[in-house]
């Protein structure tokens, strides 16, 4: 599936199709649909019956194949493969963090023999800033020279992220981000509710997973926030540890928090939460900047653990008596 | 809905043909499951594992309309087996479920749409296609086959390649330390042209072959290699890449020839390398005129010393080599006697088979 404010840079795409890279290194800001192009194209590779402007046609047995996950011609590279491989239920929010050399071995076993149909052979790396460093290495030698008919679709966030090695063998391709109407226009075709302040809280990207319990415990976290009082505190923490939500969750929020307290206080800018305008800017009222910094620096120190099984009222008490203090100074003066 | 009656080994003969590549866990659900498929009287099954594609028709015309269905591979497998000899099967069809009726015994069984089956697509035949008895093809693997590499990064070592020049078709593998090659003649004038079998191919293959005179076709497709024979079709994807050239290693002015029994050899090896050592399977090979001395030796200071007469009249020579490469050969080459030609100890060794070049084996030497 293309986003609307993707065809452009299909067409651009489309423009250079008579000489295809080995590889195509997609780069783009999380939540905007690098993954959806790079699954299209593959798609339009393998369609058996190509439509005008390259569209895949969507009916024939490549693209009903494809669209199923079955195609045998196509591999994806990602971390979850890799835990499904395994037979473990892969659990929401755990997800294996990188991208193992087995999983690379296997995909250049696959890229070394013949096709199953006809056509192209394709692979999807994504995200490839999460292949292990060993993995990358092994991929180096295939990506710098496929196969013949074998085409590497590589999905990262930042280029600079990847081994200089495995950037120099892709052909790079920035895809374009959304300007906030696209997405604005997007996310109320899609039927969501508030649209304006989700789209804030992520910061402009529209493919966010959109859960309305995740949302509605979101804003009653953001309200406790807003009134930092011990007891709101100790609900709050309460409150996510009841949900089982792993700790990077909460972190992510009380993160973006704090960097529209700092914003405001520093620069007037509120990035994620323009609704909560008025409570951000009384509480930058009583707000102590040093201490700011410093739940901020308790913060980024904990960011590392998300996934871990540290135990999360713990973790995020102590980080959120962090936050009051931020405010005491303020309640004194 | 009725969509087959059979007795029950007319289906479970080509489907035990079809289900030995069926992997159970595979990240493709419809991979477990075979296709089933009925046209005009008979009914196929095919099963891939995407490397590999096999089908089978029973034996025997059946009544019935045609129909195509994918269900799991092992179970029906497993039920077909545990009925009794010659009970009827019935198998019905409905709603996206197959009902298997046998006598007082019934089993639901799910399906899967057999559109959604990844079926190769089959290359443009060429003129490399020849014929064989099953039994030659079998002997020419099972002389060769030993020598592929397993999971080596060097991909195009983990198969087989297949040559056809000529009147002639040959079979080489090697894992970069030693060498079968083999040959055979047939009555065909072909075309050049070579093509790297997977291991898994020629495993399957050798599993299904049978020691009769019954042939087997052999087509080099685009891309693909089709194996045909009685009613079972294999067809395999082929290895992208390029076998390095065997000629060069052949060794040709080795001139420390001489005549062995094989089994003499055997035995005495096999004796050696109870004490060889476990991590390196070094053996030391000591010629001196009329006598050839085998030494093995391990980590613990443990010593084997076999001793062969042998008709031998050139220089001394002490060579080490890994025993279980030597075993390798000896184990499967059907001749009684054969041919070891040395050349120094740092030289690779050429075994062959005395007035017969349809088959040859260079191993290389290792330093104890």
């Amino acid at each position: 599936m293309l986003f609307p404010w993707q065809l452009q840079d299909w067409q651009r795409l489309n423009a250079e199709r008579a000489r295809l890279p080995n590889a195509w290194l997609f780069i783009g800001p999380a939540g905007t649909g690098k993954l959806e192009f790079a699954l299209h194209l593959a798609q339009s590779l393998l369609c058996e019956q190509l439509q005008a402007d390259y569209q895949p046609c969507g009916h024939c047995k490549g693209c009903r194949w494809f669209e199923h996950g079955t195609h045998p011609d196509f591999r994806r590279l990602s971390p979850q493969t890799d835990d499904e491989e395994e037979g473990k239920e892969a659990k929401p929010g755990r997800k294996l963090p990188l991208i193992k050399i087995e999983a690379v071995r296997q995909v250049i076993e696959f890229a070394h023999l013949t096709a199953h149909r006809a056509g192209q052979r394709i692979v999807v790396v994504e995200p490839a800033e999460n292949l292990n460093p060993a993995a990358a290495n092994a991929l180096l030698k295939i990506l710098e020279e496929p196969p013949q008919d074998v085409l590497f679709l590589l999905v990262a966030q930042a280029a600079q992220r990847l081994l200089p090695t495995i950037r120099s063998r892709c052909r790079q391709f920035p895809l374009s981000a959304p300007s906030p109407a696209q997405a604005l226009d997007w996310l109320r075709q899609q039927g969501v509710s508030n649209a304006e302040a989700e789209l804030a809280h992520n910061g402009g990207a529209p493919l966010f997973d959109h859960d309305p319990v995740l949302a509605k415990l979101r804003s009653q976290f953001i309200d406790g926030l807003g009134q930092p009082t011990f007891a709101s505190i100790l609900n709050l923490a309460e409150l996510v540890d009841k949900q089982k939500l792993p700790l990077a969750i909460p972190l992510g929020w009380l993160g973006k928090w704090l960097h529209d307290l700092a914003g405001l206080s520093l620069a007037g800018i509120v990035r994620y939460h323009p609704e909560q305008q008025a409570v951000l800017q009384q509480l930058v009222l009583r707000c102590d900047p040093v201490a700011l910094m410093r739940c901020q620096d308790a913060l980024q120190q904990l960011a590392p653990f998300g996934q871990h099984t540290l135990n999360t009222r713990l973790q995020l008490e102590a980080l959120l008596m962090d936050y009051l203090k931020i405010f005491a100074g303020g309640r004194q003066g | 809905m009725l969509i087959l009656q059979a007795e029950r080994d007319a289906l479970l003969k080509p489907l035990l043909a079809v289900t030995g590549i069926v992997e159970r866990r595979h990240t493709l659900p419809i991979l477990s499951n075979v296709l089933i498929e009925k046209k005009g009287g008979q009914v196929g099954f095919l099963a891939t594992d995407l490397e590999i594609q096999i089908t089978t028709a029973s034996a025997d015309e059946l009544p019935g309309e045609d129909f195509r269905l994918t269900t799991s591979a092992k179970k029906l497998q497993d039920i077909l087996r545990a009925i009794p000899d010659k009970a009827t099967v019935t198998l019905e069809q409905l709603d996206g479920r197959l009902t298997l009726k046998a006598g007082k015994s019934r089993f639901n069984l799910q399906t899967l749409p057999a559109e959604d089956f990844p079926l190769l697509s089959v290359g443009s035949a060429s003129d490399a296609s020849f014929t064989l008895p099953q039994r030659e093809l079998k002997r020419l693997i099972s002389q060769v086959q030993f020598a592929m590499a397993v999971q080596d990064i060097r991909y195009y070592l983990n198969g087989l390649l297949m040559q056809t020049d000529g009147n002639q078709v040959k079979l080489i593998a090697t894992d970069g330390h030693r060498l079968a090659f083999a040959s055979a003649d047939v009555e065909a004038t072909l075309p050049k042209a070579e093509v790297i079998l997977p291991r898994k191919t020629i495993l399957e293959l050798y599993k299904l072959l049978q020691d009769s005179d019954d042939e087997i076709n052999i087509e080099v497709l685009a891309n693909q290699v089709r194996f045909s024979f009685g009613s079972t079709v294999i067809i395999s994807k082929v290895v992208d890449g390029k076998f390095p050239d065997y000629n060069r290693v052949i060794p040709l002015d080795n001139d420390k020839i001489f005549l062995i029994e094989r089994l003499t050899f055997l035995h005495a090896l096999q004796r050696a390398a109870i004490l060889a050592n476990e991590k390196f399977r070094g053996v030391r090979l000591v010629l001196a005129p009329g006598k050839m001395s085998i030494l093995c030796t391990n980590s613990e200071q443990e010593e084997a010393e076999e001793e062969l007469e042998i008709a031998y009249q050139g220089g001394e020579l002490e060579i080490g080599f890994n025993i279980n490469y030597l075993l390798d050969v000896l184990t499967n080459l059907p001749a009684d006697t054969l041919q070891m030609a040395f050349g120094d100890s740092n030289r690779s060794t050429l075994v062959t088979i005395p007035d017969y070049s349809n088959f040859k084996y260079i191993v290389m030497p290792m330093r104890i």
